[in-house]
């Protein structure tokens, strides 16, 4: 009976281990293409500008890129880097089985695909698919029944062993 | 010793019924109603025909033939004494009526805070069809109400009418019901109100000779739902019995009849919605099995249940209240059952009359229209439950108590005697085949047999190749004649299949989680839709120039607030990133089709290099 038991646990804790390891692994993909993105001559090719030198107005400042493909670049870059803290928050949260980690891992992904979905529609550069698909990959794998099962049981126990009587070991 | 009569049998079984706080009608006869009722015709295109007036209509005069035109409809409705009285006297009844109701029934939290914002839709949209569609008027059930009371005080009875068969080894007794009124819409937010009430029990009991009779089974009638689920075993610990009576715990105003207590959320599928909630279901079981994807409730076994899939956008989900907390009718209990009707052999008014026991509303989808009597269906069709109650049930593919291990006996002869089938077509063929080879062996070598030899090649094949399907057939036959044997020496010892082996979606009540919402879910459940379509309005005439902007967040706003209200924010989150990965999906493969085909031609051609050369290292 013993064995069974830590056979199912066995089975239910895989998909939790495999889940933080995707996030840490996103976390690492965003990290380089954020990375890539943004590693420019910010002194030559990005100037920082003042649209109102020369009259009265008070200073307004203005980024302006060498070019316009720079520029979307550097853009996507800045959106994306932006998901890296709740990929990352959302990993530790899995690692540490974390009861909330599992909604903000999904987010995160939502976040990612939505960034994804702006990118493309408003700057027409390709730099972000590769993080979305990753990311829609990663959404069917969370959503699917032994993960979901595995997050499901895991908060069982932790509320079942919350409310165990004082002296109760938690099974 | 004497066989029990059909009236002995029925006492001894007759259920004991418990109903809901708050219920208006109990079972009467019908001899109790009819003289209260005018009978109508209605034909198409013209207006409704008196053809007996109240007070002369008797079950004789029911009985008796009355040639019509095709598609006139024959109806009954109950005389209101106060049809011809002022209006104000009518208001203050039904405003009599209504507190009443809300003095004597506290729905708790309702079914509108159960269901999502997608259902309160349909729902609203249901409730504003009730304008345009056929529906009973609401001074009826004030008027059934009187007249029933006036009955009841006239002379009190409650009583059902029996009827005992015997079909394919089974005694069957049927209770049927008879209530002057459902007012489930109007007394208890239900689906429907109309004229008259027929609800049904059956009892199925081994025909085991002279005697002794043994119950087996017991099926509750329960809205339209036919089938095995409707029906538990005897020794069901599910099916609560007071000695060898059933117990029936009845809906409030639709006296569905439901074996635990509870409040049971009810799908009720619209005719005009059905290929959309069929596509719906299909879709799910496609994400949960196909896909393997989480399916909510029902993969952690907390599913509704019901004759119907977990909550299904398309279908009006309605509360069933069955607490049993109300009059109990039966042996034993605070009233017992008057003499029975019986209905063995039916009655004329029971055969001979095929129309309505009630109002016909005109109602398209049939919910406000009377029901027909125990006999016939609305259009006039002989209900299953009266010509096959074995079959309706589902039991016509069981064997009787005692029976079953006879049964898997005779099975057993029956595949054994296949088997020899098989096994002797499986020699003949074997000497065809060998015979066959003979011959091409003959030809070969011999050029003017090339022609014949290739036909010769071609049947050898073809007959090895049926020999190896009666071979597999063969096989199976045999693992199953085992696991028959197996089987009847199982039921020789005196085990039984698995009580509830043959229920595959229970109707269960909801649970306490979900009946136990607080009052704000429910006030926001009943004002939500509403506010939303204020909102719209607002932003139509205040933000035009951003109005799908403000259309998209004034719902995504309400659509937050639901799933916070209901506890859902875990499922909105999910269902929001599903959508957005599937968009992004299509926008990937949009974008990169060619990449995609050029990729899974470069798959292919490596998985088949891969493939050959693991062949020729073997």
């Amino acid at each position: 009976m013993k064995m069974v038991q830590a056979t199912s646990k066995k089975q239910h804790s895989w998909p939790v281990r495999a889940v933080a390891l995707l996030l840490i692994l996103e976390a690492a993909i965003i990290l380089g293409t954020a990375g890539w993105a943004l590693s420019v001559d910010w002194g030559q090719e990005i100037k920082v500008i003042d649209v109102n030198a020369g009259t009265d107005k008070p200073p307004s400042y203005e980024f302006q890129a060498a070019s316009l493909e720079l520029a979307a670049r550097v853009g996507a870059g800045i959106v994306i880097a932006i998901s890296l803290a709740p990929v990352l928050i959302s990993a530790v949260g899995v690692l540490f089985l974390l009861r909330p980690a599992w909604a903000l891992a999904m987010l995160s992904q939502a976040l990612i695909i939505v960034f994804g979905l702006i990118v493309y529609v408003n700057l027409q550069i390709d730099l972000l698919f590769p993080v979305m698909a990753y990311a829609i990959m990663l959404v069917f794998f969370l959503n699917s029944q032994r993960v979901r099962l595995g997050f499901q049981r895991r908060k069982q126990t932790v509320d079942s062993a919350r409310t165990a009587p004082c002296g109760d070991e938690p099974a | 010793m004497m066989p029990p009569s059909d009236l002995e049998l029925l006492r001894r079984f007759e259920p004991v019924v418990r109903y809901t706080k708050g219920e208006w009608f109990y079972p009467i006869d019908t001899d109790a109603y009819l003289p209260l009722c005018s009978l109508w015709t209605q034909r198409p295109g013209c207006p409704p025909e008196c053809l007996v007036p109240a007070g002369e209509l008797t079950a004789e005069s029911l009985a008796e033939l009355r040639p019509d035109e095709f598609n006139a409809v024959h109806f009954l409705k109950i005389q209101d004494p106060l049809h011809d009285a002022q209006p104000r006297a009518q208001r203050e009844r039904r405003r009599d009526f209504g507190r009443q109701v809300r003095a004597s029934f506290h729905a708790g939290r309702g079914r509108l805070a159960r269901v999502g914002f997608g259902s309160r839709i349909v729902d609203a949209f249901l409730s504003l069809s009730l304008l345009t569609r056929g529906r009973v008027p609401g001074a009826m059930a004030t008027a059934a109400i009187d007249a029933y009371r006036r009955t009841m005080a006239d002379s009190p009875r409650y009583r059902y009418h029996g009827r005992v068969l015997r079909q394919e080894g089974w005694i069957i007794l049927q209770y049927w019901f008879f209530f002057f009124f459902n007012d489930w819409r109007s007394s208890f937010n239900g689906a429907n109100d109309h004229e008259s009430d027929w609800e049904m029990v059956c009892v199925y009991l081994a025909d085991n000779g002279p005697v002794p009779v043994e119950p087996a089974w017991v099926a509750y009638a329960s809205h339209d739902y036919a089938g095995d689920d409707l029906r538990r075993r005897w020794d069901d610990p599910e099916l609560r019995r007071e000695g060898e009576h059933p117990v029936v715990f009845a809906g409030a105003g639709s006296h569905a009849s439901y074996y635990t207590p509870g409040e049971y959320l009810t799908q009720l599928e619209i005719p005009g919605l059905k290929p959309l909630s069929s596509a719906t279901d299909r879709l799910s079981a496609i994400w949960r099995r196909t896909l393997r994807q989480y399916g909510g409730a029902e993969e952690e076994g907390g599913g509704n249940g019901g004759g119907a899939s977990a909550q299904n956008l398309f279908r009006i989900p309605f509360v069933d209240y069955a607490r049993g907390d109300g009059l109990c009718l039966g042996p034993g209990q605070e009233h017992e059952w008057d003499d029975p009707v019986l209905l063995t052999p039916p009655p004329a008014w029971t055969s001979r009359y095929r129309g309505l026991w009630g109002y016909f509303a005109n109602d398209p989808s049939s919910g406000e229209d009377a029901p027909s009597g125990p006999m016939y269906n609305r259009d006039g069709t002989v209900r299953h439950s009266w010509f096959d109650p074995v079959g309706w049930a589902g039991l016509d593919k069981t064997a009787a108590p005692g029976e079953e291990a006879r049964h898997a006996e005779r099975q057993g002869r029956t595949v054994r005697e296949r088997v020899a089938e098989g096994q002797h077509a499986l020699d003949e063929k074997t000497e065809s085949l060998r015979g066959l080879e003979v011959e091409a062996a003959a030809m070969r070598g011999r050029p003017h047999f090339r022609r014949a030899f290739t036909i010769h090649q071609k049947q050898i094949a073809a007959l090895s190749a049926e020999i190896a399907t009666i071979h597999s057939g063969l096989t199976q036959e045999q693992s199953l004649l085992d696991s028959l044997e197996d089987y009847a020496f199982r039921l020789n010892q005196g085990e039984r299949d698995p009580v509830r082996a043959h229920i595959k979606k229970a109707h269960r009540p909801s649970s306490q989680a979900d009946i136990s919402r607080s009052r704000i879910t429910e006030v926001w459940a009943a004002v939500s839709l509403g506010l939303m379509l204020l909102g719209i309005v607002v932003v139509y005439f205040f933000a035009k120039s951003y109005l799908i902007w403000w259309l998209a967040v004034v719902l995504a706003g309400f659509v937050f607030m639901e799933a916070g209200f209901r506890g859902r924010l875990t499922r909105l989150i999910t269902s929001v990133t599903v959508a957005l990965a599937i968009v992004g999906t299509l926008v990937i493969v949009y974008r990169f089709f060619w990449l995609f085909v050029v990729l899974a031609v470069l798959v292919a051609g490596v998985y088949m290099l891969w493939d050959n050369l693991r062949e020729l290292r073997r």
